[in-house]
């Protein structure tokens, strides 16, 4: 059974920094089991639905055995091992990744603000460079629109400092956030889906077999 | 899956399960989802590693050396009672 | 401290103590003299009245060391008998309340509300509105902060002061802290966190303003 994890900088455990044994060359890391990752329940990976949550430096694919547990934003296994690197997935990747959240998230911002007829808002977001959107809206008078738009308006500003800041995760968190507030925006728009199929595409990964 | 399945604890949320998380007493969804949090959050990093320096410190805290007056009374009492007893 | 432990459980060691060996037993009071008073200062209102009934335990010991089996390590038997000390000594001065009372005790949340966005924010509804700090760790283990987090163990109300001292600073495990106490593992749980929030607290306030507290 296969899944993946994301690991930080130097194949460490995000949280605890637990030297995770890494793959060399075709040969795979050593099995790992509870401990690892400090809890006695088992060790957690990540389906392709569930890697939008976890963005950091490493990218890895990895195998499990035992029994697997299906969880709302991963999976819990007896024990994991390290299969290889998912090598697409780098610094660059990662800030493309960010910018794909913002620039989704000022769509759907200037789309609302079309359909509620501000096309001259909508326009002017859409038009400016991402990194200036905070200083370009600013510049306009938000506090006649219509609350929900308004609204998205914010998130999207939040969005586009924490990418200048290079908060990958977090740029993923707001815009997953902000699309979920906006009910005008539901059935419309599935921002973790968007992700998903992002990182899929981007990186050539397989379907997941996961129901 | 949907997006209420998915929802995130807040920061609020989750300072008052720290101990609980450090004690390894959350259910794997808990502790997921714990874990989660600290990806996007940089600040409940910072505050995770507060509580364990804080923890780390209280383990520090240095011995005391006994003192003289007090190992006298001891070792005069320990005398004594083996004295007695024989 | 814990190849302390093992030369003590040995027979020989034992065997010296019962026999009288006078080094043996000053090695004894060395080893533990300092955690006990710590764990009785932790039930009892003054560093004065900890020693004292310290020197109770201690009695205690020497008049046990005869009739104790090992079956137990000597440190957990000598802590046994000094929390027993500790808690009619505690009781008598009307000082020790009942752990449910005090675990019953409502909202004691672990950081100042005020330090997250309330409900009626539009956008991050219980997100830090004053976010914590990076503490710089060479600061952190310096004689002046181990000294605050001592202050501010000792002004931590009578069970949380309990619980963190057996945890955190003397390294007992849950169980045992349980067993010792008298406390549910949830209920310990719950002492636990809202003396290690305290001590997190007192020392960020410190470490912002420069300010010690009491």
């Amino acid at each position: 059974m296969f899944a993946y994890r994301f690991l930080a900088r130097g194949g460490l455990g995000a949280v605890n920094q637990f030297k995770w044994p890494l793959p060399e060359g075709s040969t795979p890391g050593a099995w790992v089991g509870p401990q690892a990752d400090t809890t006695t329940l088992g060790v957690y990976a990540q389906r392709l639905s569930d890697l939008p949550y976890w963005v950091h430096d490493e990218l890895y694919r990895v195998e499990l055995r035992g029994t697997v547990h299906a969880l709302s934003l991963g999976v819990l296994a007896s024990e994991m091992r390290f299969v290889e690197r998912v090598d697409g997935w780098n610094e660059s990747l990662r800030r493309d990744f960010g910018k794909s959240c913002v620039e989704r998230l000022r769509q759907c911002a200037a789309a609302t603000h079309d359909e509620h007829g501000e096309p001259l808002i909508a326009r002017c977001l859409m038009e400016c460079d991402v990194g200036e959107i905070p200083q370009v809206l600013a510049a306009t008078d938000m506090t006649r629109h219509e609350a929900v738009g308004n609204l998205l308006v914010q998130y999207l500003i939040d969005a586009v400092n924490v990418q200048n800041a290079g908060l990958t995760a977090s740029v993923a968190h707001v815009a997953r956030v902000a699309i979920s507030e906006c009910p005008q925006l539901a059935g419309k728009h599935h921002e973790e889906l968007a992700q998903s199929q992002w990182l899929q595409h981007r990186l050539g990964l397989p379907s997941d077999t996961w129901q | 899956m949907t997006t209420a399945s998915r929802e995130y604890l807040t920061c609020k949320e989750l300072v008052e399960l720290v101990t609980d998380y450090l004690e390894d007493q959350l259910s794997a969804e808990e502790r997921l989802k714990f874990e989660q949090h600290l990806n996007w959050c940089p600040p409940c990093g910072h505050y995770l590693e507060q509580m364990q320096v804080t923890i780390r410190a209280a383990g520090s805290l240095t011995e005391h050396n006994v003192p003289e007056a007090a190992q006298k009374v001891l070792l005069e009492a320990f005398r004594h009672f083996k004295t007695a007893q024989r | 401290m814990d190849a302390l432990a093992t030369q003590e459980q040995t027979e020989d060691f034992l065997a010296a103590l019962r026999a009288g060996d006078e080094r043996a037993f000053l090695s004894l009071v060395e080893q533990y003299h300092p955690t006990m008073v710590r764990v009785a200062r932790g039930f009892v209102g003054t560093e004065a009245v900890a020693e004292e009934v310290v020197q109770d335990a201690w009695m205690g010991v020497i008049s046990g060391i005869e009739s104790f089996q090992g079956r137990s390590s000597l440190k957990w038997w000598i802590l046994c008998i000094l929390t027993n000390c500790a808690k009619t000594r505690g009781q008598k001065e009307r000082r020790t309340v009942p752990f449910s009372s005090i675990v019953a005790d409502g909202d004691d949340p672990a950081v100042a509300p005020s330090r997250f966005l309330d409900d009626s924010q539009p956008r991050w509804a219980g997100g830090w509105a004053a976010p914590p700090q990076v503490w710089g760790e060479e600061r952190l283990m310096s004689d002046e902060m181990l000294d605050l987090v001592e202050r501010a163990i000792h002004r931590l109300p009578d069970g949380q002061r309990e619980v963190i001292v057996l945890r955190d600073v003397e390294g007992l495990d849950s169980n045992q802290v349980c067993s010792l106490l008298g406390l549910t593992e949830a209920n310990q749980r719950v002492l636990l966190h809202r003396a290690r929030s305290r001590v997190r607290a007192a020392l960020e306030s410190y470490i912002a303003t420069g300010e010690r507290g009491p």
